[in-house]
This record gives structure tokens, C-alpha cells and sequence, in this order.
């Protein structure tokens, strides 16, 4: 077990392989994102029951909890990346971590523009000041923040280490958005999705929150492979196998 | 199905505005994603072949020790 993660982390520090590997993953990931999306959109903007305070607005779940979770979840994989670059000087987690910046900060956006869209015939306003949106809008600014580091420092080097060091601060946020609907009063709801508890809605209306929750990483994890591939071709161009690929 | 017909669908029970602005915008921002990074490879694809071949065009048939670099021939010789 141990020697075999031993080699996995090693393969995973190569980036001839994982440019290898991921041309095989990448239509997998692009037909589960589609297939994903479809499925779970028409299943939940068109099959799935109204909500029977909220009617049909609630159907905005099926974007703004995906998108809110995986921002988070970028959050700590950028943050996790970053501590594996700063530990080990591993440099294609350093380009993982910068790669992951941006699309951490777009799905950030979809869940605040979102939340702000369903707020509106939900509570009558587009943004109050309170925790859950509040901190979650600070995570918006920590995507921010590091990504404007990476661009901000004279090496490359030292973006990447001023940026790790960041998000790893910035990790404290996590924990603050998950129990900020429990610690302080806010007119977010609750969790949706809990993975201790049954669930609080009807499973009509789970079973499609479940599929474009799935999808939302598979797509995730296509974006993060398609960035990454690009800092791999850029930093290794004077590789011979990445001239091998330049001249075919 | 939820909806009697397709207009019931795209009204969202007079919620339509909300709903399919929250998933328009999203849509919006996640198109930009995907192409965002494929223009960024076509662009580097392009930029790294052009670099390549410029190199390999100025370099001399015999490569030796003494190799010149390939900004030296554009200096004027004394």
C-alpha cells in the first residue's frame, strides 16, 4: 500500500505522465460532463417536483449547491497543492494549485450569482450581509487574492510560494462557511445535503441534485486537466518529448 | 413530468426570470471556461511550433561543440 502511493505520488510529479495520462481521461470526462448535465437539468428543471414553499425557484438548487460545494472543495485541493509544492517542491503541484485558482473563483461566482438570483423571489433582497454570504464571498476574494499573487510576483517561483502560503491562511474560511448557517442567524437555509443525516428533501428531488453534483466534479476535474496540460506544454517546451508532440 | 406544457415550463411558475437567469449566467461562465484554455493551447501550440522551427532553421547542418548561438548571427561581424 505504502510503496504503491510512493509510486503514485512519484508518476503524479512527472508531467510527461500525467500529459499521457489524462489524453485517455479527457473524452471520459467529457462525456460523463455532458451526459451529467443533461440527465441532471431536464431531470431537475423539468421532472422534479415544485418546491411547495418556494415553487419552482428552488429549482436554481441544481446549480447554485454544486457550484457552492465545489468552490470550497477547489479551496482545499488548491490549498492541499499548495502545501505539497511549499513540503516538496513538487512543481507540477505548484501549476495544479495555480491552474485550480481560477476555476475555484468561477464556480465561487456561479454559487454567489446564483444565491443572489434565488434570494431575490425567496427573501425579497439580492445580498444581505450575513454569514454564509458574507464568507463566501470571502472566499471570492481569497481566490482573488491568489491568483493575483501568481501574477504579482518578479519569479514565477515565488508567486507560486506567496500563493500557497495564502490559501493555506486562507483555509480558515472553510469550516466558517459550513457552520455559519449554524452559528449565527441567517436567512440561508440549513444544508441541503448532509452526509451524516437522511436527507431533507423528497428523493425525486435528490436524485437529480446528487447526479449534477457528480457531474460538477467530472467537470471540475476536466477543467483542471485541460488548464494544467497547457502549463505542462509551456513550462516543458524545451522537453524533447514535448517537441516530439509540437512537430506531429 | 412537472409542467403541462412547454410555455408552463419556460414560465417557471412566474419565477421563469429567476431561474433562467441563474442558469444563463452560469452557462455563461462555464462556456468561458472551456474555451478559455483550448484558445490558450491552440495559441501555445502555435507560438512553441513557430519558436521550434525558427531554431532548427538557423542552426548549422553540423552540430559541434562550438555551437553558435543563434542570437550571434544577427551581430554585425567587426
Amino acid at each position: 500500500m505504502w510503496q504503491w502511493l510512493v509510486r503514485l505520488y512519484h508518476r503524479l510529479g512527472s508531467p510527461k505522465w500525467f500529459y499521457e495520462i489524462t489524453e485517455k481521461w479527457i473524452p471520459w470526462l467529457v462525456v460523463v460532463s455532458i451526459v451529467g448535465a443533461v440527465v441532471g437539468l431536464v431531470w431537475g428543471l423539468a421532472f422534479a417536483p415544485a418546491d411547495y414553499q418556494q415553487g419552482d425557484s428552488f429549482r436554481i438548487i441544481y446549480i447554485h449547491v454544486p457550484a457552492a460545494i465545489l468552490a470550497q472543495s477547489a479551496y482545499m485541493m488548491m490549498a492541499i497543492a499548495g502545501a505539497v509544492f511549499l513540503i516538496w517542491r513538487m512543481k507540477m503541484a505548484a501549476w495544479v494549485a495555480k491552474t485550480i485558482a481560477p476555476i475555484g473563483a468561477s464556480f465561487c461566482l456561479i454559487a454567489l450569482l446564483t444565491g443572489a438570483i434565488w434570494g431575490k423571489p425567496t427573501w425579497g433582497t439580492w445580498w444581505v450581509w450575513d454569514a454564509r454570504l458574507t464568507s463566501m464571498l470571502l472566499l471570492l476574494f481569497l481566490y482573488f487574492g491568489v491568483m493575483a499573487l501568481h501574477q504579482a510576483m518578479e519569479s514565477e517561483d515565488s508567486g507560486h510560494k506567496a500563493s500557497a502560503i495564502l490559501s493555506l491562511v486562507g483555509l480558515v474560511n472553510i469550516p466558517i462557511i459550513k457552520y455559519s448557517v449554524e452559528w449565527w442567524n441567517t436567512l440561508h437555509q440549513p444544508a441541503t445535503l448532509k452526509l451524516t443525516e437522511k436527507p431533507s428533501m423528497a428523493i425525486e428531488m435528490l436524485i437529480p441534485l446528487l447526479i449534477m453534483l457528480v457531474t460538477t466534479y467530472a467537470f471540475f476535474a476536466l477543467l483542471v486537466i485541460l488548464r494544467t496540460r497547457n502549463e505542462i506544454l509551456l513550462h516543458e517546451r524545451k522537453r524533447s518529448w514535448v517537441k516530439k508532440i509540437l512537430e506531429s | 413530468m412537472h409542467f403541462e406544457s412547454f410555455a408552463d415550463f419556460i414560465a417557471m411558475g412566474r419565477h421563469g426570470f429567476y431561474v433562467w437567469l441563474a442558469y444563463g449566467l452560469s452557462a455563461l461562465i462555464i462556456i468561458y471556461n472551456v474555451v478559455a484554455p483550448l484558445l490558450r493551447r491552440n495559441k501555445l501550440i502555435k507560438e512553441q511550433t513557430q519558436r521550434l522551427r525558427r531554431e532548427r532553421g538557423r542552426r548549422p547542418a553540423v552540430t559541434g561543440p562550438d555551437q553558435h548561438n543563434p542570437e550571434e548571427n544577427n551581430a554585425p561581424s567587426a
